[in-house]
């Protein structure tokens, strides 16, 4: 008959607390990139958002305008892009191409690629 | 035979890093969710006020142009010579226009402000801005969204 109780203290090895630091530490970088990533995803959109309203309202001024041309084109969509505030706050730029019959429109995106394009019949 | 308990006593050192830890692991994952509620219900908000701009926009023209000149615009509010109002109420951008109203909800965090811009050539135009708004509830102007229509029968 056992009569004598022996109480073991329980030790964590070296290598057990290594990996379970390692692993806050992976849950903890996990969090903050996925945090990043949703924000740098967050103002990508509210970017293009904005860039899209800049060939939008480009387009509703010129409906309104009786006549234009080439000039007044450009005009309206470089006006409206520095009004736009996104020239301040991205790297997105304005695109402005004449072309035998009118005009294309673009909003470049920092990557280079359009973001959109727009191609204008007017004249010269 | 002799009974021996023998009982683990942890040093006052031991105990208080045993409380530290716990402290910073409920603190961090306080942090976690206090940050991710945050997130989630700021990005809710500007989702919506993405979705928002583009149908505004499409309503705030064909009512800018289905009601002639305008009497006043201030940051608030716009007056048609028709009698028909733009304005801003509790969050919600209201369209009346004879007798009835109309209600948009903005998300929260978000204002609106008006301005009337004229340009050598062209009708003026009425252009409303979606501001955001910071902790203190000021409009943040450098970020905005910018929505213009024009004003038919405008003097060109």
């Amino acid at each position: 008959m056992k009569t004598e109780k022996q109480f073991h203290l329980r030790f964590y090895l070296m290598p057990e607390m290594i990996f379970a630091l390692g692993l806050l530490m992976i849950l903890t970088v996990c969090f903050f990139a996925t945090t990043n990533t949703i924000q740098r995803m967050d103002k990508s959109f509210t970017d293009e958002s904005c860039g899209l309203m800049v060939v939008d309202n480009t387009l509703e001024r010129l409906e309104h305008k009786k006549q234009y041309n080439v000039e007044d084109v450009k005009r309206i969509f470089l006006d409206e892009y520095e009004k736009s505030g996104i020239k301040d706050r991205t790297k997105m730029l304005a695109g402005f191409t004449p072309k035998p019959d009118g005009a294309m429109l673009a909003i470049v995106k920092n990557n280079g690629k359009p973001l959109i394009e727009v191609q204008i019949k007017c004249q010269q | 035979m002799s009974t021996v308990k023998r009982i683990n006593r942890f040093s006052l050192i031991e105990m208080l890093a045993v409380i530290g830890l716990v402290g910073i692991l409920m603190n961090m994952a306080l942090l976690f969710y206090y940050k991710s509620q945050k997130i989630n219900s700021k990005y809710t908000d500007k989702a919506v006020q993405i979705k928002s701009v583009s149908v505004v926009s499409k309503y705030l023209r064909s009512f800018v142009h289905g009601n002639g000149e305008t009497f006043m615009v201030k940051p608030d509010k716009v007056v048609f010579n028709n009698g028909s109002v733009i304005a801003m109420d509790n969050n919600r951008l209201v369209f009346t226009a004879g007798g009835v109203d109309k209600s948009f909800a903005l998300p929260k965090g978000f204002a609106v402000t008006f301005a009337l811009e004229n340009s050598q050539g062209e009708p003026p135009r009425i252009v409303m801005n979606v501001n955001m708004l910071n902790s203190k509830d000021q409009l943040q102007l450098n970020k905005y969204t910018r929505i213009a229509a024009c004003v038919e029968g405008g003097a060109q």
